[in-house]
């Protein structure tokens, strides 16, 4: 592999933003040929890089070459950057989704002869570029009307579609689990073998370990190490990230189960296969594993009353809620936080202080006015309680948050409702290892309050090393029940697979 | 519960594509034949499809910056100018037909361009900022045309009557060729392509290499000499500069664009539906003006189209009562999707 030449060479790149270095003279090499992971936190300076290779943002200083011709990265556009053969593959999807596959596949570089769009030789090009990345979508189909996981396909497809020779993945795992991750590393190993060089940026040790050959980490803006990941362990890429190892980051649980404070009894949810029955007891932390399209959330949003009940009962305090809706569920102590905080947890273009205040106006109203006061100080507290990083009067827009501390805001929002029972829809999904453990600690002391809590995640190292119990669902049903920190992840793939009975072969 | 989610998705089809307005319009057609006398000969067909030239002009104005996600209120008041001043230039005389033309052309870039850099430079939403446009604009042509004024060239309202074989208006042959350019340019060029984009979703047309800020500032520039257009026909119809004329059309044409299956959100539309949609409040008038219904009830009847139509065709906001299968792009998929899907999933991650 040493003979491989340099696709990209960033030599001393530095951005500032204001008075804060997003990058500090941050070095970096690609070789045609490998996949390469940059790894850090969020705020490290990922995805800053990321935006000056794709033209969206220029930097102060440095120098860059592909391939050992001189790249200018300060007269860099969106579409230079494709030309010169530079395609990144953004963790927000860059689809528009009420247009077709191959129509997103060739935005804004139309095969087309005098403004004139040549669809027929586009669509054929459509197709080999699918074949390329084993995506089983059709050139023609809406991209609204297929998965994430193809959506995820077909953005790497989009980037390949401009002769790429450098490709850059933002965290593409985030939003797949098991045999879509799967297809995707076989999509980049291909495209590795190519001779692309591939730059692979993720939060997930275990896949950087299963897919790249180098790796380089970003602290705080600046590199603090890179090397073979043949010679390295995943504890060093940790501590050279946050400064700790993996067993540190789950707090322990020292709760003894109290009363039950939410009782689902044949509780039959729309989209289920079975009824649901569980419990969940004050001071206690339980994780619902399974895989992607289980019914974990499913199950979470029908005890929130977001998705239609059919029949059973859900008691609450030895109490039945009357109706299934949400602000049913909220008034009996339920908070929900939902996957997609981008989407459905935040205002993102309101500030801090009204995402936060959001759910406590009932108790801030004075008359019918929200008493401005109380809002103040409200907001004041909820920062400081949970270490949000923003100024102290709440007034940044939540937008602008590193992901982390927007999830903070997330759940600062939902204990202003003052809930019993808290459910945890992929609380870290998308947030770096450290704010990662800030939101563990703030989920067990949550527990050791007296909460409830039930946790979802895709993450199954998550689920097992936080939860005091573990509920495993398979094909919309709950197939057993395992305790939480003492159980490892075979034992829960061996549940599903023995649930699948006849099926089950092939896992 | 199968069954719902294939009517639904027949349903979404059927509005999205405009065929639910093509049932609406077939439907007033059957009726207009059976009730209204002298509905349906071919001298009333042709009349009803002149009556409707101005209004497939200014509606293909509002549909193209509909489909970026924007919208143009000042189109009505751009053609009402632009045929005052046209009758001033001509006052009955063909000499300075050109010039008049041309004219008209310059008003339209000129408000097109004024429009775009309210919204497209300042950053102005772009309802206030072409609302704004548009008062000025009237007030300008009420200044000029305090009561009617002028008179049209003779050649411009020999073009409006000619005709060729079977009757059908030469105009509307003319108005028929721009429509068909129209789809030609949305549906086979670049720049077609680069509005869809640009509607779907600025951000990611953006990182795509896509100007956004150039293709809104074409539609606004396009959008306006089309609406300095429908003024001539406008002008060719009535032969004299009237500061009444064309009041209303910008909302008529924008409901026009939304109920043949356009997104305000943008991005989503076809010139198909917004066809259907301009058959629609074309034969409406003339079926009730037959039938003779009262101008109130009229307006009454357009009313609650407009509304049956916002209901059961426009993208509903979040959050209401009714939830309709969302047509926005899955980001994640929960039990919602088949659970089968990752059957023998061999890997935790």
């Amino acid at each position: 592999m040493a003979e491989d030449a340099l696709a990209l060479a960033l030599t001393a790149v530095s951005k500032t933003y204001g008075s804060v270095a997003a990058l500090d003279a941050v070095s970096l090499d690609v070789r045609a040929g490998e996949v390469h992971a940059l790894m850090g936190e969020n705020g490290a300076g990922k995805s800053t890089l990321l935006k000056i290779l794709s033209g969206v943002v220029h930097p102060d200083s440095g120098k860059a070459e592909l391939y050992g011709s001189p790249l200018d990265l300060k007269t860099l556009s969106t579409r230079r950057a494709r030309r010169a053969g530079i395609g990144i593959v953004h963790q927000e999807f860059s689809l528009i989704p009420s247009m077709t596959v191959a129509q997103n596949l060739f935005l804004g570089i139309e095969d087309a002869r005098g403004g004139v769009l040549r669809g027929r030789a586009m669509t054929r090009r459509a197709e080999e570029l699918l074949a390329r990345v084993h995506a089983d979508v059709a050139p023609d189909i809406l991209v609204e009307r297929i998965g994430v996981a193809q959506s995820q396909l077909v953005e790497i497809a989009k980037a390949l579609a401009s002769n790429v020779r450098v490709i850059a993945l933002d965290e593409p795992s985030a939003v797949l689990s098991g045999d879509e991750l799967d297809s995707l590393f076989t999509v980049v190993r291909d495209l590795a073998a190519n001779d692309v060089g591939v730059l692979y940026v993720s939060h997930r040790i275990d896949e950087v370990f299963q897919l790249c050959q180098r790796y380089s980490v970003l602290k705080d803006g600046r590199n603090s190490g890179s090397g073979l990941i043949a010679d390295t362990t995943p504890d060093e890429l940790i501590s050279l990230m946050v400064g700790r190892s993996v067993s540190q980051l789950f707090p322990a649980s020292g709760a003894v189960a109290g009363d039950v404070a939410l009782e689902a009894k044949a509780l039959e949810i729309e989209g289920l296969a079975a009824p649901v029955d569980l419990e969940l007891r004050r001071g206690e932390i339980v994780g619902l594993a399974g895989l992607q399209g289980s019914g974990r959330t499913r199950l979470a949003r029908g005890l929130f009353g977001d998705v239609a009940v059919r029949g059973g009962a859900l008691v609450v305090d030895g109490a039945p809620v009357a109706r299934s809706a949400p602000f049913a569920a909220m008034s009996r102590g339920i908070a929900y936080l939902p996957e997609d905080r981008k989407q459905l947890g935040l205002a993102l273009e309101k500030p801090v202080g009204l995402n936060l205040s959001m759910l406590a106006w009932r108790r801030l109203r004075k008359g019918g006015f929200v008493g401005a006061v109380g809002e103040r100080s409200l907001v004041r507290a909820a920062i400081e309680r949970l270490g949000i990083k923003t100024n102290a009067s709440g007034s940044d827009i939540v937008g602008r948050l590193s992901g982390g501390n927007q999830q903070k805001v997330v759940i600062a929002k939902w204990l202003e409702m003052l809930p019993d029972v808290i459910i945890f829809d992929e609380p870290t999904r998308g947030i770096d290892v450290g704010a990662k453990e800030q939101i563990y600690r703030i989920i067990r002391e949550l527990a050791d309050g007296g909460k409830s809590v039930l946790v979802i995640s895709s993450e199954l190292i998550e689920v097992l090393g936080l939860s005091d119990r573990v509920l495993v669902m398979a094909d919309g049903r709950i197939v057993g029940e395992l305790p939480g920190h003492s159980t490892t992840e075979e034992d829960v793939m061996q549940l599903i697979v023995s649930s699948r009975g006849d099926a089950s072969g092939a896992a | 519960m199968r069954g719902e989610s294939t009517w639904s998705k027949w349903f979404s089809a059927a509005t999205s594509s405009g065929a639910a307005v093509w049932a609406v319009v077939i439907i007033l057609f059957v009726l207009g034949l059976a009730f209204a006398n002298g509905f349906g000969t071919p001298e009333n067909l042709n009349n009803i499809s002149r009556q409707g030239v101005a209004l497939a002009i200014l509606a293909l104005a509002q549909f193209l910056v509909v489909l970026t996600g924007e919208v143009d209120l000042s189109i009505a008041a751009n053609a009402r100018l632009s045929a005052i001043v046209m009758a001033i230039m001509m006052d009955g005389s063909n000499d300075n037909l050109p010039l008049a033309l041309l004219t008209a052309l310059g008003i339209g870039i000129g408000i097109g361009a004024l429009n775009a850099l309210l919204v497209v430079v300042l950053r102005i939403e772009s309802f206030i900022a072409t609302l704004g446009v548009s008062a000025i604009v009237a007030g300008l042509a009420l200044f000029i045309a305090p009561t009617p004024r002028g008179r049209s060239a003779p050649a411009l309202q020999e073009f409006y009557s000619a005709q060729i074989a079977g009757g059908v208006f030469v105009v509307v042959v003319v108005v028929a060729a721009l429509w068909v350019l129209s789809w030609f340019m949305l549906r086979r060029t670049v720049w077609g392509r680069h509005v869809y984009a640009t509607g779907g979703n600025p951000h990611a047309a953006g990182l795509s290499g896509i100007s956004t800020a150039w293709t809104r500032t074409s539609t606004y520039l396009i959008s306006g000499v089309l609406s300095a257009f429908a003024g001539v026909v406008i002008l060719a119809g009535t032969g004299v500069g009237d500061n009444s004329a064309a009041s209303g059309l910008e909302f008529t044409a924008l409901a026009i664009a939304v109920i043949g299956g356009a997104s305000l959100a943008g991005g989503r539309g076809k010139l198909l539906g917004l066809l259907g949609g301009v058959v629609l409040f074309a034969m409406i008038g003339n079926v009730f003006n037959l039938l003779r219904i009262e101008v109130w009830y009229q307006q009454l009847v357009r009313g609650a189209i407009i509304l049956i139509a916002a209901a059961v065709f426009v993208d509903r906001v979040r959050g209401g009562i009714i939830r309709r299968p969302s047509t926005a792009p899955r980001r994640d998929k929960p039990a919602d999707t088949d659970a089968t899907a990752t059957e023998g999933a061999s890997q935790w991650r």
